[in-house]
């Protein structure tokens, strides 16, 4: 889903092409260490492969087709910073050539589809790929990749202020639920089909980080797209509970919350108060499990 | 995405490119920052009503008409976008019951449209390219988008000529009861794309390393920035926030 401009609010595309910046330039010094000097033109005819491989058509049933869309299979032969620069790089081509997308809402269409995309694709495959859940792996990549860019945009246009009612984001869903299962089926079918000519072709990845987490991560990466498609605004259990029982009038503050209700209330616009509360929930968990499983590995070792 | 490559086939893009109008004349750099803040100036006013629009539209309208290219083609390009703007402008309506809105929403999207089909008309892409990196786009970045439009017609041709072999030996299709086939068959032949263009990707970077290439792409022509280019930055600028306070006033 290329998003055009003058869709997207300016705060959206604003953050979203601050936040893809340093995104593709990690991608960028991700994907040197991987590539000899000059080896970019490897990188130019892999991307041209995947518009190639888009006028390929697959039959899926009812008199119809489908076609590869293409960012989990790059990130499976050539690794996600690749994979990332090759999608940057045609997301480029495809707004300026093509008009398919727009050059402010570059960040955006990057973000969902060059990193999130990617991203969403590789962590499955990296996590399963090694085991006898492979063929799972593969699909979820291919699956995860295109579902997790569709909820990501989805997202963008409703904080941008496009109005969509559930039965709209219903039958979005089911569009993006069918596409993403074919893209998982041609995934799993092309990269098998790859594996047979030149196993060589496909990126191993490095260490085995189990099945248990593989599944923990996909499960994760499925809930956080499904649950931006399906987020409800209404009060949860125990809120509704008091209101009902009417003792929610009654309750007293003990300690102000940096982000009380899931907020930031520095922010002013409604949107950025959720988003950035989101984002720093995240980073905070983010940074607590990885301090932990650091100090975990030392005792451990030592 | 589908059809891009045979849109590519019948780019008028670069036959445009070739013109020497004020406009073609300028540093790609200059153009790509006067295009960004043409679409700034579009994107921040509120989709208030499509009339709002009107002095971008006369500054797009001046622009190309120093261009020389051909509005019914441009606008034609440019009409590609619309199958989104319309779902999201369609449903907005539906939803809010708000038309003003769902129009401005079309037009806004349509006019940034024009403007970047008027610069691809009025820059080479190569040209236009080492433009991004000399506006500091990573130097990898660039090379591969040189790469992908240097080789997307040659892998691009090698992939409908697949298919049409494949077509050729089907005899005009399957029946319904060898779907499964023509499934393996479809990701055989994309799995042999994969090899022949890896291959072939190999095989480019050995004779451009033997040819004595470094890592970077020559420029097409030098190019420098000098003061017109300037001036058009400026004027591009000027010509912005005029529209912009226009569409203040008309909004």
């Amino acid at each position: 889903m290329h998003i055009p401009d003058g869709i997207l609010s300016v705060p959206v595309w604003a953050a979203l092409n601050v936040a893809a910046a340093p995104g593709i330039g990690l991608a960028v010094r991700r994907a040197k260490k991987g590539l000899s000097e000059g080896q970019a033109p490897l990188l130019g005819v892999m991307g041209a492969f995947v518009f190639a491989a888009q006028c390929m058509n697959f039959p899926v049933g009812f008199g119809t087709s489908g076609h590869l869309l293409g960012g989990a299979l790059l990130a499976m032969t050539l690794g996600p910073g690749a994979a990332v620069i090759i999608l940057t790089a045609i997301l480029i081509l495809q707004a300026l050539l093509f008009q398919d997308g727009g050059l402010l809402a570059l960040g955006a269409n990057a973000v969902n589809m060059a990193l999130i995309g990617v991203w969403a694709g590789w962590i499955p495959y990296r996590m399963l790929s090694q085991g006898p859940l492979r063929t799972v792996g593969i699909f979820a990549g291919g699956f995860l990749s295109v579902l997790a860019s569709a909820a990501a945009a989805i997202l963008e246009l409703r904080l941008s202020g496009v109005p969509m009612s559930s039965a709209v984001v219903g039958v979005s869903s089911l569009v993006f639920l069918a596409t993403a299962t074919i893209e998982g089926l041609i995934t799993v079918a092309v990269l098998q089909a790859v594996e047979r000519l030149n196993p060589g072709w496909l990126r191993q990845p490095r260490g085995t980080p189990g099945r248990a987490a593989g599944l923990l991560v996909t499960a994760a990466i499925l809930i956080v797209a499904a649950g931006v498609l399906y987020a409800s605004a209404l009060p949860d259990g125990f809120e509704s509970l008091a209101h009902q029982l009417g003792i929610a009038s009654r309750e007293r503050t003990i300690w102000n919350a940096p982000l009380p209700d899931y907020e930031a209330p520095f922010f002013v616009a409604e949107w950025s108060k959720k988003a950035v509360a989101g984002l720093a929930g995240l980073g905070l968990i983010y940074g607590i499990c990885m301090t932990v499983g650091r100090l975990l590995i030392r005792q451990r070792s030592a | 995405m589908r059809g891009d490559a045979r849109r590519l086939a019948s780019l008028r893009l670069e036959e445009w490119a070739r013109g020497d109008s004020y406009l073609h004349r300028r540093d790609a750099r200059a153009k790509i920052a006067g295009l960004l803040i043409f679409l700034v100036a579009v994107s921040t006013t509120p989709p208030s009503s499509p009339g709002a629009y009107l002095p971008v539209v006369l500054v797009f309208a001046a622009g190309l008409a120093i261009s020389g290219l051909p509005l019914p083609q441009v606008a034609a390009r440019a009409a590609v976008i619309l199958p989104f703007p319309l779902l999201f402008g369609f449903v907005s309506w539906l939803e809010s019951g708000n038309a003003t809105f769902a129009a401005a929403l079309i037009v806004r999207s349509y006019v940034s449209a024009l403007a970047v089909v008027l610069l691809m008309g009025v820059t080479p892409l190569p040209e236009l390219l080492h433009g991004f990196r000399g506006l500091g786009a990573p130097a990898l970045l660039v090379m591969v988008l040189q790469s992908i439009v240097r080789y997307l017609q040659l892998v691009v041709d090698h992939g409908l000529r697949m298919r049409r072999a494949a077509a050729c030996r089907d005899a005009g299709g399957l029946p319904a009861r060898n779907r499964p086939s023509l499934w393996r068959r479809s990701s055989g032949a994309l799995a042999v794309l994969f090899g022949r263009s890896y291959e072939r990707a190999e095989g480019v970077h050995r004779a451009m390393v033997a040819r004595g290439f470094r890592g970077d792409f020559l420029a097409p022509r030098p190019s420098r920035f000098q003061w017109q280019d300037g001036v058009f930055v400026a004027g591009c600028t000027l010509a912005a926030v005029g529209a912009r306070l226009c569409m203040r006033v008309l909004s």
